[in-house]
């Protein structure tokens, strides 16, 4: 009689605390793409009344028509990009020699490399201000790209330094017995043969970029504005502007990354459990 | 043409010397083995001779060029190895034709070399198919055809059977031997299977701990030991011993070893005469089963049965007396029995004797 | 024997070059391949932080040419008598506290979930991951609407319940509105940490539980006996890493409260930005971020070797 009982209540519990997990991930998800396709009126009624015939992606296409908003988008996915290619290659170059030649002091910077990843963004927003100021590149792509991969670096070369160490040393072997360089072996082969890991990689390196706020907030006044900083400026002047307006461009400044995550899901989280083995 | 040489050569990682010094010359067209336990610095040396490690101290020649400093990709040579190291991300036709698209021959001669190795190996159905969908003994071959299609210098094997299991690894075994008589390209293998060295090879140099203890043809290794650890290291079952005493005088040559004494008549006339501490040994098949129970005579080691091996083709007896013991193989339709007292006859030109102390053969 | 060249005499001089490169030492290669990583490294991490120290020591405000004036520890020793520095410590500490036993319980108990066969199970771990992806600063909104006095999702919901009369104005309170950002941090957090946990999880071999199954231990001891051990050193990490996180945030506050009611929720980092960028006093925010840092450094280390010794030991 016991067992009956507790036959169906395991199960019963699990779905109603995955259905609990679900709405908890998915609310503010949810919340804000609601807002996004309403009108103003139906979410402030109290209680709301939400309505399916007046669903509208007209906010979407208002923003989407508003040059800085635009602007921003783009500078988004340059600077992005960018980043991400930056990481890579350097990155690539600097974990080979780390994960697999024999090399005086390579213990040493992988600790400073650790280090490093602990170093808070705001010690170096003041002197890296400076330095953008003095090197005239404040309010460029390039000063975004170079802070960005200067923080992002130390992860990207624990990853792929990482998924370099699953290679058999007899592969790298082949290749430079088959007639490669080292170089060429890295390029040709070592690093085609982790193309999951590389893969990992790069969305973490564009996530990362695209989500950074402090140094797009300081660094850039206008042409090189990311949308992660129009979006808190839309924020403290939404007293004055239509919600859905506000909304609308969050769920564009998070689609790029919800549908990276949705789509190469298997690499990220293969990606995440590599970037924190030491 | 081409021979390599290897003069004195040493690596170290570190404190570790995995090499201490090896010189070899290996002539052309033959196979040479590198013959050892795991540790004793054989792959090491195939990594140097290979360009993949560097070597700390020696120089390597290729047909009397020195390549001691160059990439290995500009040595010419092929290697094949345990773990195969097929990559991944192509498929085996890519695989073939990858080193000779570096070198940039035309496309046309790539894909007829390509079939062409692809067919003497038999993996011609096998081509479009990726590394993943292959077994292990597929993988083996299309190894063996990625390093055959480069028409090298020297091929170099790290151990490449391994991996298989017994009966695929017999078989890929007498493939190599084919093909080496085939191709006569001068080829390296490193194993730590002395009936694979055996079988394939013209030489075999046996390693231990950094060094070559002996190197020469496949049949001498195996008849004249030069060393306690080679003659024990070569042959199945292992080399039956004694440690004892051997005194040669001027008229018999005598071995004593825990209240056992043995003696032959002396033979050549220029054998110097000695008194030292001793290793004696002899092979399983120059053992000789005496009908006679226990009849002693002065060649002769009298002890019990301890254990019976029978493989059907032979059975291999072991004789122990006291904590020595010695194994003789007897045809499979003998009666022994364990427990029974036994006498062997020990012929005076089958047997090898070791200084103990430096393990060094005396030759008598 | 003289060392005979592949490349004949004539070769040129590109040839000669690459063959050099080709045979270059290994060590020398690898620092070949590391130094651009090292240069951007030095210039644009390292140099910095040098630059905060030495900033930290004077007295230098944000303008067009600052005047660097040296005053020693004073602006460390004058955050001790700070009043806005003082306040806003058991804030941070408190969001802190409550961000880490909020992440670390749910990614716990949801990593115990993901864990179960369960049918669906694939696409929730696909969707439990999306706050990972989602921007701090896009988070603060979603929670600032969530949380809305006019149109908050959790005033409707309570509302429509018949839970409350009226809309409640949850960011009046301080306490509340620092719960409400460790909620957020939280589940920004938990995706990353599930996923550490699940690893943790499945790298338990599957006979330990057998075997405690044959010794009659139903799940819950199960999970004390067998399961918890295994997540110890991964759970020590795991707090380890949400303190780094929850001391470090700034993005989701400036976006969901910008420190209001008031200055209810300025934590640490966020009062070093508004002297850095909003008072212009260069020196004292740099000493504020510094000693922020060696506090993370000492405490990452501290634990990093406590988990090294204990992996040893295991």
């Amino acid at each position: 009689m016991q067992m009956r009982s507790l036959r169906w209540a395991r199960p019963t519990l699990l779905y109603a605390l995955v259905a609990l997990f679900l709405l908890w991930t998915l609310a503010p998800v949810l919340w804000i793409f609601v807002m996004s396709v309403q009108p103003e009126i139906n979410y402030v009624a109290v209680p709301p009344q939400l309505n399916l015939q007046q669903v509208s992606l007209r906010w979407f296409w208002e923003m989407l028509s508003q040059q800085d908003i635009r602007d921003a988008l783009r500078n988004s996915l340059i600077i992005s990009f960018m980043t991400m290619v930056f990481c890579l290659f350097f990155g690539a170059l600097a974990a080979y020699p780390l994960s697999r030649l024999n090399m005086p002091r390579k213990n040493l910077f992988l600790t400073l490399s650790i280090m490093a990843r602990m170093i808070p963004s705001m010690v170096l927003i003041i002197p890296l201000f400076l330095l953008m100021r003095d090197l005239h590149l404040l309010d460029t792509y390039m000063a975004l790209i170079i802070t960005y991969s200067t923080f992002l670096l130390p992860y990207v070369i624990w990853m792929m330094k990482n998924f370099f160490d699953q290679i058999p040393y007899s592969l790298e072997a082949a290749a430079r017995m088959d007639g490669c360089s080292r170089l060429g072996a890295i390029f040709r082969i070592l690093l085609p043969s982790i193309a999951p890991g590389v893969v990992a990689t790069a969305i973490f390196a564009f996530i990362g970029a695209w989500n950074e706020f402090l140094f797009g907030l300081i660094l850039s006044t206008r042409n090189s504005m990311p949308i992660m900083v129009k979006i808190s400026a839309l924020v403290s002047a939404s007293f004055h502007t239509d919600n859905s307006l506000v909304a609308a461009t969050g769920v564009l400044a998070i689609l790029p990354v919800v549908v990276l995550v949705f789509v190469l899901n298997r690499y990220i989280v293969r990606g995440l459990v590599e970037g924190v083995k030491f | 043409m081409s021979r390599v040489t290897l003069r004195g050569i040493a690596k170290s990682f570190g404190l570790v010397q995995a090499v201490k010094e090896v010189s070899l010359d290996i002539p052309d067209h033959t196979f040479v083995t590198l013959l050892g336990p795991s540790g004793c610095g054989k792959t090491t040396t195939l990594n140097l001779i290979a360009g993949l490690e560097k070597v700390t101290r020696g120089e390597i020649l290729l047909d009397g060029i020195s390549i001691t400093d160059w990439a290995p990709h500009e040595r010419g040579m092929a290697m094949v190895f345990q773990n195969y190291a097929l990559y991944p991300h192509m498929n085996v036709y890519e695989n073939m034709a990858f080193s000779l698209k570096l070198k940039k021959v035309p496309k046309a001669e790539i894909d007829q070399r390509v079939r062409q190795v692809a067919k003497t190996l038999e993996i011609d159905q096998l081509l479009d198919r990726r590394v993943s969908q292959l077994s292990g003994g597929q993988q083996q071959r299309v190894a063996l055809a990625r390093a055959m299609v480069k028409e090298p210098k020297v091929f170099l094997f790290d151990e490449p059977l391994s991996n298989l299991d017994a009966a695929l690894r017999t078989r890929m075994r007498i493939e190599i031997k084919k093909l080496h008589q085939q191709l006569k390209t001068t080829s390296i293998f490193v194993t730590h299977d002395q009936e694979e060295a055996m079988m394939l090879s013209d030489f075999i140099a046996v390693m231990r701990d950094g060094i070559v203890v002996q190197y020469g043809p496949a049949a001498e290794i195996y008849r004249r030991p030069q060393h306690h650890y080679v003659a024990t290291f070569i042959g199945k079952p292992r080399m039956g011993t004694i440690d004892g005493n051997l005194r040669v005088d001027t008229s018999s040559v005598n071995f004593e070893a825990k209240g056992m004494k043995l003696s032959w008549p002396r033979g050549g006339a220029n054998m110097p005469l000695m008194d030292v501490p001793a290793c004696l040994g002899i092979r399983a098949e120059d053992v000789r089963l005496l009908d006679t129970n226990g009849a002693a005579s002065s060649d002769t080691f009298t002890g019990e049965v301890g254990l019976l091996e029978p493989l059907g083709s032979d059975t291999f007896v072991e004789v122990i007396r006291d904590s020595m013991n010695l194994t003789a193989r007897v045809e499979p339709d003998r009666q022994v029995h364990v427990g029974d007292k036994v006498a062997v006859q020990l012929p005076r030109n089958k047997l090898h004797f070791f200084e103990s102390v430096s393990g060094r053969r005396i030759d008598i | 024997m003289g060392t005979e060249t592949l490349v004949p005499p004539k070769a040129s001089r590109q040839a000669i070059f690459w063959q050099r490169f080709h045979r270059m030492d290994e060590a020398k290669f690898g620092v070949l391949l590391l130094s651009p990583t090292i240069l951007i490294l030095v210039i644009f991490l390292v140099i910095p932080i040098l630059y905060a120290i030495a900033m930290s020591t004077q007295q230098v405000e944000l303008t067009i040419s600052p005047d660097w004036k040296f005053i020693g520890l004073a602006n460390y020793t004058g955050l001790l008598s700070d009043n806005r520095v003082l306040d806003s410590i058991p804030r941070t500490l408190y969001f802190a506290f409550f961000t880490i036993l909020v992440s670390t319980t749910l990614a716990l108990v949801l990593a115990l979930i993901l864990n179960e066969p369960f049918r669906g199970r694939q696409i929730v771990r696909v969707l439990v991951l999306l706050p990972w992806a989602v921007a701090p600063v896009v988070s603060g909104v979603m929670w600032r609407y969530i949380f809305h006095p006019r149109y908050g999702l959790m005033d409707a919901i309570l509302y429509s319940l018949g839970f409350i009369k009226q809309y409640i104005v949850w960011f009046d309170d301080p306490t509340v509105s620092l719960s409400i950002a460790s909620l957020a941090t939280a589940w920004k957090g938990v995706p990353f940490l599930t996923l550490i946990m699940l690893a943790a999880m499945q790298s338990i071999p599957e006979s330990l539980f057998r075997a405690a199954k044959m010794d009659g231990a139903n799940v819950l001891q199960r999970f004390r006996y067998v399961t918890l051990p295994h997540l110890r050193s991964i759970l020590i990490f795991i707090i380890v890493l949400q303190t780094i996180v929850s001391l470090q945030v700034f993005d989701l506050i400036y976006t969901l409260t910008r420190g209001g009611p008031g200055e209810g929720t300025v934590v640490l980092n966020f009062l070093t930005y508004l002297n850095a960028f909003e008072r212009l006093s260069l020196g004292k925010a740099s000493a504020m971020a510094i000693l922020l840092a060696v506090f993370i450094i000492v405490l990452s280390g501290i634990s990093l070797s406590f988990t090294v010794q204990r992996r040893q030991k295991v």
